[in-house]
């Protein structure tokens, strides 16, 4: 029976096995780098500019917003950010902003474009919710005429007119590059990646593998995802520092919240925090940080790009020309990556923890939503 | 050991089916020892004995739901060593089980063709369907629209339709396993001509029951198991029920039915003029010590009146007392508390708690009286358990074990040790003895008569008439939610129950 | 007397199974540990998994209480993510206001409970769409009174929840302390004899004179209540308010429960048993984890214990 139980599970090891090795064949390993889709795409499409012409007509213009939408407080600004530029670009420009509110699904996503078209808006910015689901009702748009701008995420189809993010490959490569220099090029460190499966998770995790690769010296003891969940962050890292202990010379995070889990792990367990590649541009992850003394790189995914996703879809509605990828990093100023240095400058007291700079607009809109600490 | 009266033909042309020394054994306990059992072609066999006889295994292996240990089938001249399911349907062998298999929301024709629909290129050829179904019920004589769903039909209809599909499937050989348990007066004599006109085509029916004087009025041929064994075989004529269950339970019918004590209390039940959505202004009273019979067909009121009086099911105008005092809303709680106890017919929906011990069957109703604060006080349970065992000689192996591994007697006497421990002035029993051997039985009735002598009065509901008669001190007969009439012990006869429980008989 | 009521081998055999099958599996796995991941004995490691086990645990006992009168709730990721809500927004911050947030979020669990417990009894809606109709309500009655933005500070003093001593810390106390006062509840107590009567036949129950739909009402009452302080130690691990905070845990305590030999029938399961089935879904974790395994690994060899549990019992089950 014993022997049984054993021989099952060594089975169940050898698929486990051949599950990690066929991770190790992805498509973002180190020998691929140059073929890293994802790359090649960004790369590209920022050389290459989409002729708007045929777009082109006289405001006011009526403009479609499918936002994530209720669900966390990244949202809430991002549309408190359109709803102000709105109407910073005044009503002779934006006659109209038609907006869908996803609740972070797919599912709810689809046919609330779907309804927005039907209401035939001059231009749609669309917030993906998902790579896959939105690819139809993109192309549909497209079909009928109405320009997508795509704003913070991606779309499986190549058939939109501009997308509106970063080089999030760049980005998982700069957290662990910085990782690589705090250790010297010698050490171990743990990888949390965000969802498996999620393009932008994928791509960042992908950029981090290539730099790790690259400097042998460095060894990743365990690779594992914590979902974008704080909680599920928080049990992960319990178990690696109960394995691992003060192996681990690094950790590098794929970001959304799953930091402030992390340093969570450690201050429980009273050990000395290691550097963190991946921290938050949160304010909460930022006190985190300044408190207890935290060495780390963050990325920036500011919500404040929508006011870049909405400049260029009145650009597009002008007739003139836009590359077919922009880096908001070259347009928003502090959305750039930084480390703890910079960080006590991002930091805001009177902000609460929920709160993703830089925020554009006056602080008495912060204050109507609730977002600034009350004394 | 019984004597074998085994008289098989020597040359049968027309044996249909033979089953030859059929040995199958579950887990190493015997279920059927060197059993042989053959069919003459255009006959009704009448199978019966105990509960745990057998019948119902060699019948699962006639329909190759089982396969026998050892042993030998011929049907239609072709041997087998086994049978599978589909094999015994294709050749012929149809099974109508007590639980009717039934799609209650299809139509009649539906049913009878459900899986073999006459078709053209996979498209269902419904008037076709419908002629032919409507065909095979004019072959039974029965009046059913074929386009009813199922779920509106009676049960007795319900089962004609299954025996129309059988008759679809071009069946030679027609088991009906207790198919009277469910049925009462006018069905009971529907299906009985139905049987003789089957039989008049030439199909053969292997009829399995309980009830041995159905077994006289129709069967030409009649088998007995026992404990696994074959009792015995041959034709019905010159047999007397009293052999018959004498061969089957080994003791003779006189003794089946106890006497009465013969002496009434005061009255403990009142039932005065209750009406509700299936009760028509009853009225009974009940006196410490005696045994009421209710009887009446499937759905004239029985039932309903149990549950009424129960508090199970509200009651529109009318009042129910007990020992003088009414009863106030629909409880089962206050009836309880008020010393009523309920038998209910559907002893595993309704009665037994199948996954539970044996434990906690008995002392649910009583739990106040074993526990301080909420918490049971250790070692009383046991004691109850033991009481009960010893006194309802239930059979079991612990009082840890779940009650669905007992037998349908045992399970029977767990639930009526339940309602002893709560010490009712009356018990209510619907259908005391339905699904249990004869030998069981008998223990109930005994059971029956020492409450009765402690003073404790019955409502017995039973649809068997012998045990009505047996039983009952006195007699109501229900029809469409009323009391059809009341017979003394001394007048009642089946014929005089029968005639008040369907036809226009005068409230006496 | 009668030949059938005499147990066999067999019935011995399979109601050992049914009984004792998940304490056997969790006793081979740490034997199998032993020797595959010999460093998951480490104090550490140990400490780590009882913690992340009693999160799981509290949600599970409730999730047994509700199996046991054949029920489901799906509701208990809104009551967890409620509960960290009110907690941050009310207390904001500050300890003293601890038991008020509390208090509230138990009040709203019972009655979120209630709710669904009503749904079923009276309206006779499955447990299944129930509950699910009531974790959609009460996630977006929470979206609405937050619009999207969790706001609030989980105050320092919830904090304690973290901190452990020896192997043991207040969740580990919470839900072995639980896990035994719900086993004596169970087997010792009038109240439990009725529980499992009315989830095992809920028709005889109430010809029992049994208040059949209070008690699956209480069940669902104190599922939510579990899921509640299951909520409280959940905010205080992650001190802050998570959409995700409850994302798996929810499910996988059904699956403690089923593993640990609870039907989804009613009436049959322990809370001893559950226990047994949340360690062995989590030793089996943290074990996939030290191996290394992939997570696509891990969904694999969890999906496989939880259909070999469901597997073994039926198998076991007598018709």
């Amino acid at each position: 029976m014993k022997r049984l139980v054993l021989l099952v599970l060594m089975g169940l090891l050898l698929v486990g096995f051949g599950v990690s090795a066929q991770d190790e064949e992805s498509p973002f390993t180190p020998e691929e780098i140059e073929a890293s889709p994802y790359l090649q795409s960004v790369l590209a499409r920022q050389e290459t500019m989409f002729d708007t012409s045929e777009y082109a007509k006289e405001g006011p213009y009526r403009i479609a917003l499918a936002a994530q939408g209720t669900s966390n407080s990244w949202s809430a600004l991002f549309d408190e950010h359109a709803r102000w530029y709105a109407e910073e670009l005044g009503p002779d420009v934006v006659g109209e902003l038609l907006y869908a509110d996803a609740q972070a699904s797919a599912d709810v996503q689809v046919p609330q474009v779907e309804d927005l078209l039907a209401q035939d808006p001059d231009v749609l910015i669309l917030v993906p919710m998902g790579s896959a689901a939105l690819s139809a009702p993109v192309e549909r748009a497209m079909a009928q005429g109405v320009p997508v701008v795509l704003c913070a995420s991606t779309v499986d189809t190549d058939n939109f007119v501009t997308e509106v993010g970063t080089n999030l490959y760049a980005s998982g490569a700069y957290l662990a590059q910085y990782l690589v220099d705090q250790l010297g090029g010698e050490g171990s460190v743990v990888v949390m990646e965000g969802i498996p499966g999620v393009t932008t998770s994928d791509v960042m995790a992908a950029g981090a593998r290539a730099v790790f690769a690259a400097n042998p010296g460095i060894t990743v003891l365990d690779t594992q995802p914590g979902n974008w969940s704080t909680a599920e962050a928080k049990s992960l890292m319990e178990t690696w520092l109960a394995q691992y202990g003060d192996e681990i010379d690094g950790v590098w995070s794929g970001g959304a919240q799953m930091s402030q889990g992390i340093v969570s792990a450690y201050l429980d367990a009273g050990a000395a925090i290691p550097p963190i590649g991946g921290g938050e541009f949160g304010n909460g992850f930022l006190r985190l940080a300044l408190e207890n003394d935290i060495s780390y790189a963050a990325w920036q995914y500011p919500n404040a790009m929508v006011t870049l996703c909405m400049d260029t879809a009145v650009k597009i509605l002008q007739g003139e020309s836009v590359p077919r990828f922009i880096d908001f990093q070259d347009f928003i100023p502090n959305t750039q990556n930084f480390t703890d240095a910079e960080g006590v400058e991002y930091f805001n007291p009177e902000w609460s923890d929920d709160v993703f700079g830089p925020i554009l607009f006056p602080a008495e809109r912060l204050e109507a939503l609730g977002f600034l600490v009350q004394s | 050991m019984y004597l074998q009266l085994k008289s098989l033909p020597m040359t049968q042309p027309d044996i249909i089916l033979d089953m030859r020394h059929i040995s199958k054994a579950y887990a190493g306990v015997p279920a059927l020892r060197d059993v042989s059992f053959s069919c003459v072609r255009g006959q009704v066999h009448a199978l019966v004995g105990e509960n745990g006889a057998g019948k119902s295994t060699l019948m699962k292996i006639l329909a190759g739901a089982v396969q026998a240990d050892s042993g030998e089938i011929v049907f239609k001249g072709r041997s087998f060593s086994h049978l599978t399911p589909r094999l015994s349907l294709d050749m012929g062998i149809s099974i109508i089980y007590q639980e009717l298999a039934l799609s209650p929301y299809l139509t009649v024709a539906e049913n009878i063709f459900l899986g073999r629909e006459p078709n053209r290129a996979g498209v269902i050829q419904t008037g076709q369907m419908r002629k032919q179904a409507a065909e095979l019920l004019e072959r039974l004589h029965v009046h059913i629209d074929v386009d009813e769903p199922v779920s509106e039909l009676t049960v007795a209809k319900q089962q004609m339709v299954e025996i129309a599909k059988a008759l679809s499937r071009q069946a030679d050989l027609i088991v009906m396993d207790e198919p009277s348990a469910i049925l009462v007066g006018e069905e009971l004599e529907q299906l009985f001509r139905t049987i003789h006109s089957l039989v008049a085509q030439g199909v053969t029916i292997v009829y399995i029951s309980h009830r041995l004087d159905e077994v006289f009025q129709i069967a030409e041929q009649v088998t007995v198991l026992k404990d696994g064994a074959l009792v015995s075989s041959q034709a019905r004529a010159g047999l007397t029920q009293p052999e018959l269950v004498q061969m089957m339970v080994g003791r003779p019918l006189e003794e089946v039915y106890p006497p009465s004590p013969g002496k009434h209390g005061e009255p403990v039940l009142v039932v005065e003029g209750v009406s509700n959505k299936r009760l028509k202004d009853v009225s009974l009273t009940l006196h410490a010590g005696e045994t009421l019979g209710v009887a009446g067909m499937v759905g004239s009121g029985r039932t309903e009146l149990a549950r009424a009086i129960f508090g199970a099911d509200a009651v529109s105008s009318g009042r129910i007392l007990l020992n003088g005092k009414p009863l106030t809303k629909a409880s089962p709680a206050q009836a309880i508390e008020s010393g009523v106890a309920l038998v209910p017919e559907d002893r595993k929906a309704q009665g037994l708690f199948t996954a539970l011990p044996i434990r906690q069957n008995v002392t649910l109703p009583i739990l106040k009286r074993l526990s301080r604060y909420g918490v049971l006080k250790g070692g009383q349970e046991e004691q109850v358990v033991e009481a009960a065992r010893d006194k309802l000689s239930i059979s079991m192996a612990s009082a840890d074990q779940e009650a669905q591994y007992l037998s349908g007697g045992n399970q029977q006497k767990v639930v009526l040790a339940k309602w002893l421990e709560t010490q009712p002035s009356v018990i209510i029993m619907d259908e005391p003895t339905r699904g249990i051997d004869i030998g069981a039985k008998f223990e109930i009735y005994q059971l029956m008569r020492q409450l009765n002598a402690q003073g404790v009065a019955i409502l017995m509901i039973s649809s068997e008439l012998p045990e009505v008669l047996g039983m009952s001190d006195r007699i109501v007969v229900m029809r469409d939610g009323q009391i059809a009439g009341e017979l003394t012990r001394e007048a009642a006869t089946e014929e005089a129950i029968i005639e008040r429980a369907t036809s226009g008989g005068s409230a006496s | 007397m009668v030949l059938s009521s005499v147990p066999s081998k067999t019935y011995t055999v399979r109601r050992f199974i049914v009984r004792y099958g998940v304490y056997v599996s969790l006793g081979l796995l740490l034997l199998v540990a032993l020797l595959l991941t010999p460093n998951l004995y480490s104090q550490q490691t140990l400490t780590v998994l009882l913690k992340q086990s009693a999160q799981l645990g509290l949600i599970a006992i409730g999730q047994t209480l509700v199996l046991l009168v054949a029920g489901l709730d799906l509701s208990v990721g809104a009551v967890i993510f409620m509960t960290s809500v009110i907690i941050a927004r009310v207390s904001n911050g500050v300890d003293s206001a601890l038991p008020t947030a509390i208090g509230l979020s138990l009040l709203l669990s019972a009655v979120v409970g209630a709710a669904n417990g009503l749904l079923i009894t009276k309206r006779k809606i499955p447990p299944f769409v129930a509950t699910l109709a009531i974790f959609i309500l009460v996630q977006g009655a929470v979206q609405a009174y937050t619009r999207g933005v969790p706001g609030g500070f989980v105050p320092q003093g919830l904090s304690v929840v973290n901190q452990s001593t020896g192997f043991f810390s207040i969740p580990v106390v919470l839900w072995i302390g639980l896990t035994g006062l719900f086993l004596f509840v169970l087997r010792r107590t009038t109240y439990g004899r009725r529980l499992y009567a009315a989830g095992s036949n809920p028709a005889a129950a109430h010809l029992t004179g049994l208040a059949v739909d209070r008690l699956k009402v209480s069940a669902y009452v104190l599922c939510s209540l579990l899921a509640c302080l299951a909520g409280v130690v959940l905010t205080g691990y992650v001190g802050y308010v998570d959409r995700f905070i409850a994302s798996g845990l929810d499910l996988d305590a059904i699956a403690a429960a089923v593993v640990g030999g609870t039907l989804f029938t009613g009436g049959r399961g322990s809370v001893l048993g559950t226990f047994a089935g949340v360690l062995l879904i989590q030793v089996l974790g943290t074990m996939a984890l030290l191996l290394g395994l992939t997570i696509q690994a891990q969904f694999i060899i969890k999906g496989l214990v939880i259909l070999a549990a469901v597997a073994l019992y039926s198998l076991a089950r007598v018709d």
